[in-house]
């Protein structure tokens, strides 16, 4: 009895493990014949040889990728973009999280009315757009920054951070002479650290993978972000390949291999950064988990 | 009569001085807060408020050079263009389904994945499944569909070598408006369910260990564990994450639909949101896509209200 209860739960741990093992393959195995393609020869890609390991090794697509230098001013964009873009937003976030903690301030409740209000009716994209475009930032990178100076949801949880260190350590400075500038940059911010680190990296991530406002607001080619980029180049790849004809083939050598590399060229950032930012976004998950 | 009415006016006067002198005090001390409030407010208003004002295109006829209050009002004229256009009915069709379907297979799927990923006793494969299923949550749609369109590429991706070797035919998968749905829900299931499964595995780790050691005194073996002890340790967040499933129902994935979606399957791939930018930014047709905008925007609010409601009523947090 106790030997097969035993064995039925050993069997089950198995399957367990062996479903999880299954889905955790399906999920990567995308990213394994993207880089499989990358690093292959163009006739075996062409054949469907290749699965999730590289056929016929060869760097051609990257060394053409790295010589041709189009990702050099997509890398420099978005490296300029989320940098600035970053800075602005944690500034503001700051700016506005801190006052609205202060519980004793008066009219905070109708500014957080107003805040809420806002999240559950956010303007819709015509009104938006028609906005951004009033205040002149079409073409320009301003547009992918001041209309998303502020994440309200980003904001509540650092309000929330602020609300819960103890009034008494502001109480102290003040009676010490400080004023609120002083107190927060003194006082509350060496103490919210943490969070605020981990706010920073949900905003990098944000604006590093921003796509759809430059589709919004940006025509200039010379001032995409990586990801506007990438889609182009995806896309042009993909039309070539379609309405290829054979004698084409000189134009079309090493297609394939190049879209997947130019993938992979446009992923590796975030896979570098990925092992850092995984400890510090589940700790921030769980930050936003607590009610503002 | 005369003495109660002068009396009044001062007594209001006297309360609106005192209003004022209160108001004077507290801007002067609390000018700090206020000051850093300046910035974040100017914010607000140019980018989250005004643009409220701007939905009023959708009762007029908006002409550039008139602008958004000169132009001359029409009325519902464009709500009704809007209903009448079986376009726009293809559309909330396909979002509602789009949104149907993202509720039955993308809501519960983090679910069973931290309930299993909590079985997992042997901690460095536990480590190795989270740290694969998180990792294309930090990729962009832009990647992720681009991997996509390499995968299941008709001549030679990964899934059609498969399809293949089964001795089946290759299929066009990006062609064929049938296939557009399953791939939009089958591609947030593997790129969003690890990341979504975190905040169940941490509401487990915050379940008191003595439930389990009593009921497995009671003899309980672990399906019994999970449906007995587990699963109402979660309840709570599992509902309050429903509710606001729910108010934003209608937010299907801007970003990943425009992404997949081409003109060959516009016919399934076509929702509320590409529909306003397609028509609305590129055709330039401003106030009729803001009446298809004001709409979504009053089908959300009244969702989110109502869940809210419903949270309240069963006792949760709710969304604000």
């Amino acid at each position: 009895m106790v030997a097969s209860s035993n064995f039925r739960f050993r069997l089950e741990s198995v399957l367990i493990y062996l479903g999880l093992g299954i889905f955790a393959f399906i999920a990567v195995t995308p990213f394994l014949h993207t880089i499989a393609r990358s690093f292959s020869a163009e006739a075996p890609i062409l054949r469907g040889e290749v699965y999730i390991w590289p056929v016929g090794f060869s760097f051609d697509a990257y060394e053409r990728l790295i010589i041709g230098g189009t990702f050099w001013l997509a890398y420099r964009n978005s490296f300029l973009i989320t940098t600035s873009a970053t800075l602005v937003q944690m500034i503001m976030t700051i700016l506005c999280a801190y006052p609205l903690s202060r519980t004793y301030l008066p009219g905070r409740n109708i500014l957080m009315t107003l805040i809420v209000f806002q999240m559950i009716f956010p303007p819709s994209l015509i009104p938006f757009y028609l906005t951004v475009r009033e205040v002149g930032l079409i073409d320009s990178w301003g547009s992918l920054i001041w209309p998303y100076a502020i994440n309200t949801f980003n904001m509540i949880v650092l309000k929330s951070y602020f609300q819960a260190l103890p009034r008494e350590l502001e109480e102290s400075a003040i009676i010490d002479g400080a004023n609120d500038f002083k107190v927060l940059i003194y006082i509350m911010l060496p103490l919210s650290v943490p969070v605020l680190l981990t706010l920073t990296l949900f905003y990098v991530v944000a604006n590093w993978n921003l796509f759809l406002p430059a589709i919004f607001f940006i025509n200039d080619g010379n001032k995409q972000p990586l990801q506007v980029i990438l889609r182009d180049m995806i896309w042009s790849m993909q039309l070539a390949t379609q309405t290829a004809s054979a004698d084409d083939f000189e134009r079309l050598a090493g297609m394939e291999a190049l879209k997947a590399s130019s993938v992979i060229i446009a992923a590796i950032p975030m896979l570098v950064a990925y092992p850092f930012f995984q400890r510090f976004f589940i700790k921030g998950i769980l930050l936003g988990a607590i009610k503002g | 009569m005369a003495t109660s009415a002068v009396s009044n006016s001062t007594a209001t006067s006297g309360r609106r001085r005192t209003f004022w002198a209160q108001f004077l005090f507290n801007a002067w001390t609390y000018r700090y807060l206020y000051l850093m409030l300046v910035f974040p407010f100017v914010f607000f208003i140019i980018f989250r408020f005004y643009p409220m004002w701007g939905n009023i295109i959708a009762f007029k006829k908006y002409q550039l050079m008139h602008g958004i209050w000169g132009s001359e009002w029409v009325g519902f004229k464009h709500f009704n263009t809007l209903f009448d256009d079986p376009a726009f009915m293809r559309v909330l069709r396909n979002t509602v389904s789009i949104a149907v379907f993202k509720l039955v297979f993308t809501f519960p799927a983090p679910i069973l994945l931290a309930l299993f990923i909590n079985e997992v006793r042997h901690m460095a494969y536990k480590r190795f499944v989270q740290t694969v299923v998180y990792v294309p949550h930090f990729l962009s749609w832009v990647i992720y569909g681009a991997i996509l369109y390499i995968v299941l590429s008709p001549a030679n991706g990964i899934v059609n070598n498969v399809v293949a070797a089964f001795g089946l035919e290759k299929v066009a998968f990006f062609q064929k408006p049938g296939y557009f749905q399953p791939i939009v829900i089958i591609s947030s299931l593997l790129k969003e369910t690890g990341w979504a499964a975190i905040i169940y595995l941490a509401t487990i780790a915050t379940i008191d260990l003595t439930l389990y050691e009593a009921a497995i005194i009671d003899g309980a073996n672990r399906w019994q564990l999970m449906r007995y002890v587990t699963l109402p340790g979660l309840a709570m967040t599992i509902v309050t994450l429903f509710i606001l499933q729910i108010g934003f129902f209608l937010n299907v994935g801007f970003e990943q639909i425009f992404i997949l979606q081409n003109n060959m399957v516009l016919m399934t791939a076509d929702v509320i949101e590409t529909f306003i930018y397609r028509v609305g930014i590129r055709q330039a047709r401003f106030d009729f896509t803001t009446a298809a905008g004001l709409f979504n925007g009053l089908v959300g609010m009244v969702l989110v209200l109502l869940a809210d409601r419903l949270a309240k009523r069963l006792d949760l947090p709710g969304i604000f």
